[in-house]
């Protein structure tokens, strides 16, 4: 391959990017001899994954469970939400208000609540990550609602089309994107949430593991955790991407065209 | 007997009114063109005898058409999905099984010409294939009744030519009522048996002429008997200005 053709691969200029920033950080690291208790080499936070690799992996299931979870209820609620909204004008001034200011709600200051509310299991970190990730969910489906062009309603109602089959047919397809566009922001919020969730109390978890790696000035762990929380945030929405991808093949052959 | 049939209906859209006086009646069988200039009205005439619009008087009797086989202006198919499922869409609302359904649009697909394009998304097609998808999914409704606004208004000439001869074989052969409406006096000459004529905004009837043409002569778009039915609706046209 040329150097120009290499220079031309969808990833070049990513790998690019990361490869420099870790090396500026060694960089930094070495030359200024930073102890690392204050900041932890690339080497140093990859040498402390490998060897705490055995306790992170239940953490790292945990977490990943109750991210996965918590975007699954996101979705179901947040569709919910959106359908009732479409469903009338009073319905959506009713609604909307109260979604916006919903995200008004300081996560930090309520987290403690939930979790006195629902306990230290994990359904109250899957409803923390669910109420970080419903909102652009519910926004972006609604807009697909509202966007729905009015023709293929009537088209839809000369063929005898009931409630059900123009959801079916109309509504859902067409606003497939936009819910999908919202799940990937809410993807990268899921793994954030399930950790900030943890880092209020339980026994599991990677935000568990990132308080004791603090408490006991172990900087090169929560590192590692932090790396592991980034890969998992991509790892996300690389997924919802993909399943997205398989759900609206319409859309992935006019991209390749 | 009447399967459309409209008395003295008039409407307007706040101050502009667009349909002043208009009566009509379509026969079973029958294959009417609705003739008039662009923005006389005809496209919400369809939309008031499909049930989409409301009229302010007259009267509109026989069975409303709220099951017709209807093929709006700009095809609108539904961008997700294929030929087949767009096609095969008003046997689903009408609950007939996947295989049966399946094997129905594939009997009709050749005579479509969309036997290879079954597969196709709408942005993936012509504006022609786009039209005789939409055309099928009409079809397929099995309604009584085609109701196809102005069908291929939106295609090249040669294109447009092509389509007009191959639908007026098929209204032939589909032996169903159809209205349709356009702006093309040729279009009328090649599709219809019997031309309704609008005037312009606000539309009233300037009166109707028969096609008794042949399904050869239809075609003969230079021919004496295309030439003639084609100045007889011309004159019909040209009697608003009288």
């Amino acid at each position: 391959m040329t150097r120009r053709a290499i220079a031309r691969l969808p990833w070049f200029w990513g790998t690019v990017g990361v490869v420099g920033l870790v090396a500026v950080w060694q960089l930094v690291c070495t030359l200024f001899a930073v102890p690392a208790y204050l900041l932890p080499s690339p080497w140093g936070t990859l040498a402390a994954l490998w060897a705490d690799a055995a306790v992170l992996g239940p953490h790292l299931a945990t977490t990943a469970i109750e991210a996965f979870s918590g975007l699954a209820l996101a979705v179901v609620f947040g569709v919910a939400v959106a359908v009732a909204m479409s469903a009338s004008r009073p319905s959506r001034d009713l609604l909307y208000p109260p979604l916006v200011l919903s995200q008004a709600v300081p996560l930090i200051a309520v987290a403690p609540l939930v979790l006195i509310w629902f306990g230290l299991g994990p359904s109250a970190k899957v409803l923390i990550v669910a109420f970080v990730c419903f909102f652009p969910i519910t926004v972006n489906a609604y807009e697909g609602f509202r966007t729905v062009d009015p023709l293929y309603l009537e088209l839809l109602r000369t063929l005898g089309a009931r409630r059900r089959d123009v959801y079916r047919h109309l509504y859902l397809p067409a606003t497939l994107p936009g819910i999908l566009a919202g799940l990937r922001v809410g993807a990268t919020y899921s793994v954030l949430g399930a950790v900030v969730g943890k880092w209020l109390g339980g026994s599991r978890g990677l935000g568990v593991y990132m308080t004791r790696a603090l408490q006991s000035f172990r900087t090169d762990r929560l590192f590692a955790a932090i790396l592991i929380v980034m890969f998992m945030s991509l790892a996300m929405f690389k997924l919802v991407d993909g399943v997205g991808g398989r759900l609206t093949p319409w859309l992935r052959r006019r991209q390749r065209a | 007997m009447s399967v459309i049939s409209a008395w003295h209906l008039a409407k307007r859209f706040g101050d502009l009114a667009v349909l002043a006086d208009v009566s009509l009646a379509v026969a079973r069988r029958d294959v009417v063109g609705l003739l008039g200039p662009s923005g006389c009205g005809k496209t919400t005439l369809l939309r008031i005898l499909l049930g989409l619009e409301t009229y302010d008087s007259g009267e509109l009797s026989a069975p409303p058409l709220h099951r017709a086989g209807y093929l709006p202006q700009d095809a609108l198919l539904l961008p997700w999905k294929t030929v087949l499922g767009n096609a095969e869409l008003p046997l689903q609302i009408q609950g007939v099984p996947a295989a049966e359904r399946r094997r129905r649009v594939r009997d009709a697909l050749p005579d479509f010409g969309l036997e290879e394009f079954a597969s196709l998304y709408p942005h993936e097609m012509s504006g022609g294939m786009r039209q005789r998808a939409a055309l099928l999914r009409a079809v397929l409704t099995g309604s009584e009744v085609l109701v196809l606004d102005e069908p291929f208004g939106a295609l090249d000439t040669l294109t447009r030519h092509r389509l007009q001869d191959w639908l007026a074989d098929l209204t032939e052969r589909l032996d169903r009522t159809v209205l349709f409406v356009t702006h093309d006096l040729e279009e009328a000459v090649v599709l219809s048996h019997r031309v309704v004529a609008l005037s312009a905004r606000p539309a009233v009837v300037l009166g109707e002429e028969s096609v008794d043409l042949t399904l050869a002569a239809r075609r003969e778009r230079l021919g004496r008997e295309f030439l003639a039915a084609r100045d007889r609706l011309l004159a019909l046209l040209e009697r608003a200005d009288a």
